[in-house]
This record gives structure tokens, C-alpha cells and sequence, in this order.
């Protein structure tokens, strides 16, 4: 998201490109919010704008706002042009007309990576806690496929809490993602991410097996 | 169905208070078992089993925010307790410490959290569902 009154169109890369280049001659860089540490989404953002031939180390300042939900104040209030988020909160941006939509960062080697459910070593190999965990996750599946064929119960459920209207619950709707993804070489060039970014001590790309797991859903698929 | 619910729950919450060391083991009961779906080859066939699950209210979040309250837990024999969090460092803590079980997140959660420590794994790392294999 970024802000209105930059006057740049969806999708415009070369203009974002030239009032990034605009910012750097005047020395009043572009600045992006975003949360860094441990998160998924500054890792997309960071490798898009390098894809889109922008260094988010130099040609750019990067500030760090780590809490979700003051993102839109943030843009509001001009402490950052641009925002690294996500929803609902950049439905509310968009809701509250402070800004406009740029991209999203799904063309870099790491997919469209968003959702992951997270559990432990300690719950995976206990068999009774990982029967718990199994059955969990068939509850899970079966509310994912309740709200992918009726999405009136998202819609509502959007209206409601977060007493927003149709049009906006819609677009929230347009963005939101139910199956947390599968592709384990994204996940291996997220982990890859945040090592080269040095975010993490050991690039746990080489030893996936450490902290993903296939067996729970595979074993769910097969029972059927 | 909802009287049932808040009985087993109340079980659980009776159990862990009892000097039980492990305050997230899973907690079975037979209460419900008439209830619940068979699944083949499951080796607590009949038992209700329990598990602790923290959800932050954001959209993407929202099959387990639904699933405590959810038909499907009944039928599938288990007992979710949502555990309040804020931000997801909670969910590492919790994890971390034993108070949670499973909580949705992100990727990076899992790695950050291994990083330093913390023995996370992406339990959704294959197809979710047959449709998106």
C-alpha cells in the first residue's frame, strides 16, 4: 500500500520506481513500514522491490513497525509512504481512502507463501497429542471447505467484527487465503530469506525436515 | 451440544489444576464418543482428546477462530481450548513453554522460532486438502 497522494496507480512500478529514484536524488528517501523480525511478509516485500531493480538496503529507508494494527496510523499520520502489510489492514487503508494499492509480492521464489500451522517436536511425537493434533487439523479442513463453498460466512463474519461494509468485507474477501500453502522449495527460499537477510543464524533452508512436516496431512489424506 | 461442550472444557481445566506436571497433555474422556467420527487405525477410538490452540482474530485466522464452537469438533472428537493471545510472540512463548499446542501463523514463526531454540515445526508443510494437492 502506499500513499494516496503519491498519485501512483496499481500495478505503475516504473512511477514507484521514479519517485523511489526521486526520493534518493533528494535525499528524502521513499520510506516503508513494515514488520521485520520473524516475518514472512517483509521477506516477499524485500525480494519483490530487489526483483523490481529497487535496493530496499539503499534506495529506500526501511522502518520497523512492528505491530500490525498501527499500520494504517503509520501511513495516515505520514510516518511512512508506503506500507509492507497485510489484512485486514490494508482493507482499511483502502477503506479509509489514505492509500492505494501497489502489488502484491507473490513473484519471488518464495510463492505466495502466507499461512503455516505451527506446533512442536513435543506435540508430534507424543501419540496421543499428535492424534489431537490430527484431529484438530480435520476440523480445520472441514471449516476451510465450509468457507470456501459459502463465502457469505467470511462476509459476515467481516462485517461484524470489524463493522465494515460490503464493498470492503468484499475486497478483504479478495485477499484472504484459507489453505496455508504446501510447496516446501517456497519454504526453502523463504528460510533462505531470512538467512540472507540475517534474521536467522543458520540458514534453515538446508535442513527442512527440521521444522517442516508432511506426515501429519499425509497421513490425514490417506485415512481419508 | 454447547451444555456438553463447556463440561468437557471445565474437565480439562479440572485435570491441568490437579498437579498434573505437564499442563498440555491431552485430556481424553469416553463423554463424548458416541459422537464422534471413527477414523480407521485411531488408536484413541472412543476418547475425546484436547487441544490447546491460540488464534489471533485476523481474517486468515478464521477456520480457527470458528473451530472451538464448531459441529466438527464434536464430530471428529476433540475439544478445542482457545487460549487468548496478542501478537505472535505469544505463540512462540506458549508453544515454547508447553501452554499451547498449535496455533496458525506464519512460516517465519516456525523458522524464527527454531532459530533460537524453540523446537517449532510447520505441520502444513503438504497438500491441505485433496483439492489443493
Amino acid at each position: 500500500m502506499i500513499r494516496k497522494d503519491m498519485n501512483i496507480a496499481e500495478g505503475d512500478w516504473d512511477a514507484f520506481k521514479a519517485a523511489v529514484d526521486a526520493g534518493k536524488a533528494s535525499g528524502n528517501l521513499i520510506k516503508m513500514g513494515g514488520v521485520l523480525a520473524a516475518s514472512t511478509n517483509y521477506v516477499l516485500c524485500y525480494d519483490t522491490l530487489v526483483a523490481k531493480g529497487i535496493d530496499p538496503e539503499t534506495d529506500i529507508e526501511v522502518v520497523n513497525l512492528p505491530i500490525f494494527p498501527e499500520h494504517p496510523g503509520a501511513l495516515e499520520r505520514g510516518e511512512v509512504d508506503m506500507l509492507c502489510s497485510t489484512e485486514p489492514f490494508n482493507t482499511f487503508v483502502w477503506d479509509r481512502d489514505i492509500g492505494t494499492f501497489l502489488d502484491t509480492p507473490f513473484e519471488t521464489e518464495a510463492g505466495d507463501i502466507l499461512g503455516a500451522l505451527i506446533s512442536t517436536d513435543r506435540d508430534l511425537q507424543d501419540p496421543e497429542r499428535r492424534e489431537a493434533l490430527k484431529r484438530w487439523m480435520r476440523v480445520v479442513i472441514a471449516i476451510m471447505e465450509d468457507l470456501e463453498a459459502d463465502p457469505s460466512i467470511a462476509r459476515q463474519w467481516i462485517m461484524d467484527t470489524m463493522e465494515l461494509d460490503e464493498e470492503a468485507a468484499n475486497r478483504m474477501l479478495d485477499f484472504a487465503y484459507w489453505d496455508p500453502p504446501s510447496n516446501l522449495d517456497h519454504l526453502a527460499a523463504l528460510a533462505n530469506g531470512h538467512f540472507r537477510l540475517g534474521q536467522t543464524e543458520i540458514d534453515w533452508s538446508t535442513r527442512m525436515d527440521d521444522w517442516t512436516d508432511d506426515t501429519l496431512l499425509a497421513e490425514i489424506l490417506a485415512e481419508g | 451440544m454447547r451444555r456438553l461442550f463447556t463440561i468437557l472444557i471445565a474437565l480439562a481445566l479440572i485435570a491441568s489444576a490437579c498437579g498434573d506436571d505437564d499442563t498440555t497433555a491431552t485430556t481424553t474422556t469416553a463423554a463424548a464418543a458416541a459422537a464422534t467420527t471413527t477414523v480407521p487405525g485411531d488408536p484413541f477410538e472412543g476418547q475425546v482428546l484436547t487441544i490447546r490452540q491460540a488464534a489471533i482474530r485476523a481474517l486468515p485466522n478464521l477456520p480457527q477462530i470458528l473451530a472451538p464452537d464448531s459441529p466438527y469438533a464434536e464430530e471428529f472428537g476433540i475439544e478445542i481450548i482457545d487460549v487468548p493471545v496478542s501478537t505472535p510472540t505469544d505463540y512462540v512463548t506458549g508453544l515454547g513453554r508447553g501452554d499451547l499446542n498449535v496455533v496458525p501463523g506464519t512460516p517465519s514463526i516456525a523458522i524464527a522460532g527454531r532459530d533460537s531454540g524453540v523446537q517449532l515445526v510447520n505441520v502444513a508443510a503438504g497438500p491441505m486438502s485433496s483439492r489443493s494437492s
